[in-house]
């Protein structure tokens, strides 16, 4: 009863008021009992404080009602506000969801952000980008577009609900007036696809958007708007399109295809696709508000993924050719110390050619004319021989030095090479059979004739021949095989042998002038082969496993030395 | 009748090994050192073949062929040359020598060559 706290007052008011009552009465009548009778006097103020207690109460009663009157009239307003309170609590809660949808979205949106910044891998922003828009923003299917400026096309690059084998076939021209994907690139503006059907589809651009750009909406006139994206245009999918398939199930459906651009520094990269084909959800103004929020993000990273993957393609090509750069001068230079050495050596064997060659001239003839003089059967006549034997061996150093530093001028006539091996195997078929050695010929019997000086091949092959006969001296089993292939440039010869094979820091070695591992040897065979095979523009390839063998590929090109046709030409 | 052959040849050992050889063939040896004694034999004598050291230390090979050729249009010259580029580097007067052999000389092969020419 905390209500009637407030009439606790007037208890004591009504007290005092009787109080009053019964003074004024004692007091009036005292009065009136001078001049008047007892019982007047008395009747009189009987009447008068009766009067007194009536105005009293009158008061007191209109204290309470007024009291009472407060009491209800404040009940009602609690029920209203009480009322009131339910109303703004049921809003409160309203606008608590979606702000708890908001928090979230951004949440996502920042976090989906943050994993796009984190990757410069632009198929993983894709990716990223693709599985936001569908777990975020409820889409079913979402396909990204990518614009390739050098080729004039928007292509489908990744998609989520779409089998992958149908995006290549999104491949459309940007130049394609007709096409709302290739309209969305070039106007840089959202599009809902408002209807797909028969004949085409009409585009519509959503309201924000066009407030947006328009700057204001005209007297909050939605319709004004409605009416002018629908005069948009219709634009077609048609069903001739390759890629027709993809949005075929969208036939009928109104407002569940999006087309929205993925901008960077004001230049559109792509566009972001998304439907709902199986829900047929139709897509709202707010759908379209967070995917525009969203393609913000989105567009940047791709932005940013793509600089990244043509800058970083850039340094590693740059690097690249650096490193070519690089090899080729170190070729180059070790070629110049090679050719350098190779002519003062040749500018030297020349004189010493020439000094060395009159005496031993001399020393031979010398022997020969004592050869002539002693007896058949004279033991001494084997140390003649043996003389000559050594001068011509002396001159045949004299004449591989020579050999060496000269570059050497194919006289080129076209020749199976297999006639030329064939020829020099014929001539050592004695030799090759007195050191126990089997021989295998492998000929490519279709072997075009090539451009080549006989002479100088046979000195190639027989040199090599010859080496390996004498490196297969002590191996168990000798097998030496010379087989002929060809490729398209090149026909090759292989000379492969079973013996000791060629330690890893002598493979380049061998090629150079004066170094052997043969007790004898001069070290200028290998040397005189390679700039021979180099004359005719081939190469020599080594391969070789130790303790199995090696092979020697001698590669000769087809159509012959480049360089010379041209010379030639140049000089008719 | 005996064929004369002029060796022109500096180097002592080598033209006297040839004469001896030569002589022995039957062929009538001259000698000269160096070029003016060549010229100056080829002018005093009937020579019907000269084996010709193409480096003599008083000319250049190459002007004394030249001059025997031009005063001696007919006489058979065989180069004897330390250079085996010879062929290709005097290629020029293959048409006006008998013959050429690179030292060193395989006498076999030079009394072949000889025989081819005057014998």
């Amino acid at each position: 009863m905390k209500e009637l706290d407030c009439l606790r007052p007037l208890r004591w008011l009504t007290i005092s008021a009787f109080l009053l009552v019964l003074l004024v009465f004692k007091l009036t009548e005292n009065y009136l009992n001078r001049s008047l009778s007892t019982i007047w006097a008395t009747s009189i103020s009987t009447i008068f404080s009766l009067i007194i207690i009536a105005i009293l109460l009158f008061l007191v009663f209109r204290a309470i009602y007024s009291q009472i009157l407060k009491l209800t009239i404040s009940e009602k307003k609690q029920e209203e506000m009480a009322a009131q309170l339910r109303r703004s609590k049921d809003e409160l809660e309203q606008k608590n969801v979606v702000i708890t949808q908001k928090i979230n979205e951004l949440k996502t949106l920042d976090g989906i952000g943050r994993a796009m910044t984190s990757t410069m891998d632009l198929d993983m922003i894709l990716k990223i980008i693709l599985e936001g828009v569908l777990k975020q923003l409820n889409f079913d299917r979402a396909i990204i577009c990518l614009v390739n400026e050098k080729e004039g096309f928007i292509e489908g690059r990744q998609a989520i609900g779409v089998a992958q084998k149908l995006l290549p076939s999104l491949r459309i021209p940007l130049a394609d007036e007709q096409n709302p994907i290739a309209k969305t690139v070039r106007d840089g503006r959202p599009y809902i696809i408002a209807r797909v059907g028969e004949g085409g589809m009409r585009l519509e651009e959503p309201v924000f958007w066009q407030a947006k750009r328009l700057g204001s909406i005209p007297g909050g006139n939605k319709a004004g708007i409605e009416e002018r994206y629908a005069s948009e245009g219709r634009t077609t999918f048609s069903e001739k399109d390759s890629y027709g398939e993809i949005f075929a199930g969208l036939e009928g459906k109104a407002n569940v295809l999006a087309s929205v651009p993925l901008v960077a520094k004001e230049k559109v990269n792509g566009v972001l696709l998304v439907d709902n084909l199986h829900s047929g959800r139709p897509i709202g103004e707010e759908d379209l508000r967070s995917l525009v929020r969203f393609t913000i993000e989105a567009g940047l990273a791709i932005e940013n993924a793509r600089l990244y993957d043509t800058e970083k393609r850039f340094s590693e090509e740059l690097q690249r050719q650096v490193e070519l750069a690089k090899k080729e001068l170190r070729e180059a230079q070790a070629h110049l110390i090679h050719s350098e050495r190779l002519a003062a050596i040749g500018e030297m064997s020349v004189i010493v050619a020439h000094e060395v060659r009159n005496p031993m001239s001399s020393i031979r003839s010398c022997a020969q004319r004592i050869h002539k003089a002693v007896e058949e059967e004279d033991p001494k006549k084997k140390y003649t021989n043996y003389i000559m034997q050594e001068v011509d061996r002396l001159e045949r150093i004299v004449k591989d030095m020579l050999t060496v530093t000269r570059q050497p001028k194919p006289n080129l006539v076209k020749e199976n090479v297999n006639n030329v091996i064939g020829e020099i195997l014929l001539h050592m078929d004695d030799e090759i059979r007195k050191s126990g050695v089997f021989l295998i010929k492998e000929f490519d019997q279709n072997l075009p004739p090539i451009p080549v000086d006989p002479a100088l091949l046979r000195q190639v092959i027989l040199n090599m021949v010859n080496n390996a006969l004498f490196f297969m001296r002590d191996s168990e089993k000798k097998e030496l095989k010379i087989a002929t292939r060809q490729d398209k440039r090149f026909v090759q010869i292989i000379i492969s042998d079973t013996g000791p094979g060629i330690p890893v820091q002598n493979r380049r070695r061998i090629f150079e002038p004066f170094f052997s591992t043969k007790p004898q040897g001069t070290g200028l065979g290998l040397a005189i082969c390679q700039r021979i095979v180099v004359a005719h523009e081939g190469k020599i390839e080594l391969e070789s496993e130790l303790g199995k063998g090696s092979m020697f590929i001698v590669r000769l090109p087809v159509k012959g030395p480049r360089k010379k046709e041209e010379e030639e030409a140049l000089g008719e | 009748m005996m064929k004369t052959i002029l060796i022109a040849e500096d180097e002592e050992v080598l033209r006297e090994v040839f004469k001896d050889e030569l002589a022995e063939e039957g062929y009538d040896v001259l000698e000269a050192r160096n070029a003016k004694g060549t010229l100056d034999c080829l002018k005093k004598e009937k020579v019907d073949l000269i084996i010709l050291d193409i480096k003599l230390p008083d000319m250049s090979g190459l002007k004394l062929l030249e001059q025997i050729r031009k005063q001696y249009p007919t006489l058979p010259i065989v180069v004897c040359t330390a250079y085996d580029t010879f062929k290709t580097d005097f290629e020029i007067w293959a048409g006006h020598i008998a013959d050429y052999i690179v030292k060193p000389v395989d006498l076999e092969v030079l009394k072949e060559k000889i025989g081819r020419i005057i014998g």
